[in-house]
């Protein structure tokens, strides 16, 4: 079997299990095992998700909009304490621990107090996502910084290099691989904190319509926003895979 | 007056002394080897002569001014090749002329033709990990040289590559020496590379590390792989063996 044909077959499997449980659900909702109203069936789902189409994509605009800023906003400040964290030894040693502290506060219950302080537009909504977004970029780029070999600083220092330089040409790019992987999570985290955002009230949003269809026990249209969720967070994660192909060439001729 | 000069250098750390009042000296052109054993402060001793580290005590000159404790100034290269992995040999290559305030443009211009001098054609745009140990041993000597032709030192450059490699990096290093002839001061703990590519050897020895023994490598034919087929070769390596067993006996 050449490589090619493997990939697919592999790829294949997914497809067949989901095609399965997409069954057993129309199954479920075809023989009435559970009232219609609960668990509509998966054409149900479908059927909503179609009617509704463009007051959906409205919400996921807003939505989307708000993840953008607030990964933005938190990619920028994790750039910046990271540099400062790596700089400086005492920050490092102040401030890394807080940060994991901050990270075993839910969000969900940070979430109303910014409301009560921010109102419900769209400040309240970016700064959750920052707040959620953040953790994962900063561990990432300072775990990158680390990885750099001692020896390679130690021959731009003999080569005259400031830090400045030694920043910039060396830290940063080499520590690409490990950003990545942190803003990956940051970027699937950054849509479900809007849509957490978005719960508590606002003027549109995935998850102001995902309120809306729940108190008029839509449930077909509840079904229909959950899945649009995932298929955002699905094509973000592709859209950072493909920045980092497009930041990382090196990485993609080593394979070839 | 010599070239390059280290005058009593002694370094030590934590109160254990590394070296102790190593005298060396590299004329222009000439390439000198610095043999020892394993921890016996060959590495240490490059650290201050590149100025990455203070010394205790000595000095350090190059062409009679003062270098003692200056980075920038000689060229350095370890064992690792240390290429940036996300930039191309070229942009590697280039990145001591860019440090030094050289344009983009005129960096590369300038460093091109030294590709095909260096066996390195057609290389320009690989990136480190798809070229061999050799490839990029030769990709980092490059940089180095770029950095200063004036004096290098050469921080057992060849020596994690396997025999055969190593044995085409020599023939290789040779060629280039013969055409740029750079002042050399090259650690290594192999015996034979050692009397192979230099025209003086120091022996360190004892710890702390002193200079024991110095003595010229005389090579009347061309120096090429077949020298170490020759009685001047197996001569100058004797006594280095020689040497060798009685300051280990004399411990």
């Amino acid at each position: 079997m050449t490589k090619r044909s493997r990939n697919i077959t592999s790829k294949l499997y997914p497809f067949v299990l989901i095609a399965l449980l997409l069954a057993i659900w129309s199954g479920i909702s075809y023989f009435g095992v559970l009232p219609g109203y609960m668990l509509p069936s998966p054409w149900a789902v479908a059927r909503a998700f179609v009617k509704d189409f463009g007051l959906l994509m409205n919400h996921a605009r807003i939505s989307l909009w708000e993840s953008f800023l607030g990964l933005f906003c938190s990619t920028a400040l994790a750039f910046v304490l990271a540099v400062l964290m790596d700089r400086f030894l005492f920050l490092h040693r102040s401030v890394y621990p807080l940060l994991v502290l901050t990270q075993t506060v839910p969000s969900i219950a940070i979430a109303p107090l910014l409301v009560l302080w921010f109102g419900y537009g769209l400040t309240p909504k970016v700064l959750l996502i920052v707040i959620v977004c953040f953790f994962p970029t900063v561990i990432g780029l300072l775990s990158g910084f680390a990885a750099v070999d001692r020896d390679v600083i130690r021959l731009f220092t003999s080569m005259g290099a400031s830090k400045w330089q030694i920043l910039w040409q060396v830290k940063i790019p080499s520590a690409l691989p490990h950003f990545f992987s942190g803003f990956r999570i940051a970027a699937s985290y950054s849509i479900v904190g809007a849509v957490v955002a978005e719960w508590l009230g606002g003027e549109g949003g995935l998850g102001v319509y995902m309120t809306r269809v729940r108190k008029s026990y839509a449930f077909d249209k509840m079904f229909a926003v959950i899945f649009l969720v995932s298929i955002i967070s699905l094509l973000l994660l592709k859209l950072v895979g493909w920045a980092e192909k497009k930041a990382m060439p090196y990485n993609q001729k080593q394979k070839s | 007056m010599s070239f390059f000069k280290a005058e009593k250098i002694t370094k030590s750390y934590d109160g254990r002394t590394i070296i102790r009042d190593i005298d060396l000296r590299v004329e222009e052109g000439e390439i000198v080897c610095l043999l020892g054993v394993s921890g016996i402060g060959k590495t240490t001793l490059f650290n201050v002569l590149s100025g990455l580290e203070p010394a205790d005590s000595g000095r350090v000159t190059l062409d009679g001014a003062d270098i003692t404790g200056r980075t920038g100034v000689v060229s350095y290269m370890q064992q690792k090749d240390l290429l940036l992995p996300f930039q191309t040999v070229l942009q590697n290559v280039c990145v001591p002329l860019r440090l030094q305030g050289v344009g983009r443009k005129e960096a590369r211009e300038r460093v091109r033709p030294y590709f095909a001098q260096f066996g390195l054609a057609g290389c320009e745009n690989q990136y480190p990990n798809q070229l061999s140990g050799g490839m990029r041993q030769r990709a980092a000597f490059l940089r180095a040289y770029l950095f200063s032709s004036k004096m290098m030192l050469l921080d057992e450059p060849f020596g994690a590559l396997d025999a055969i490699t190593k044995s085409q990096i020599h023939s290789w290093y040779l060629q280039v020496m013969e055409a740029v002839r750079s002042s050399t001061l090259f650690i290594t703990h192999d015996i034979d590379e050692a009397i192979l590519l230099s025209d003086r050897i120091y022996i360190l020895t004892g710890a702390p590390g002193e200079i024991g023994l110095e003595l010229p490598v005389h090579c009347s034919g061309r120096r090429d792989a077949d020298f170490p087929l020759t009685d001047e070769f197996r001569e100058t390596k004797l006594r280095i063996l020689h040497f060798i067993r009685q300051s280990v006996e004399g411990e």
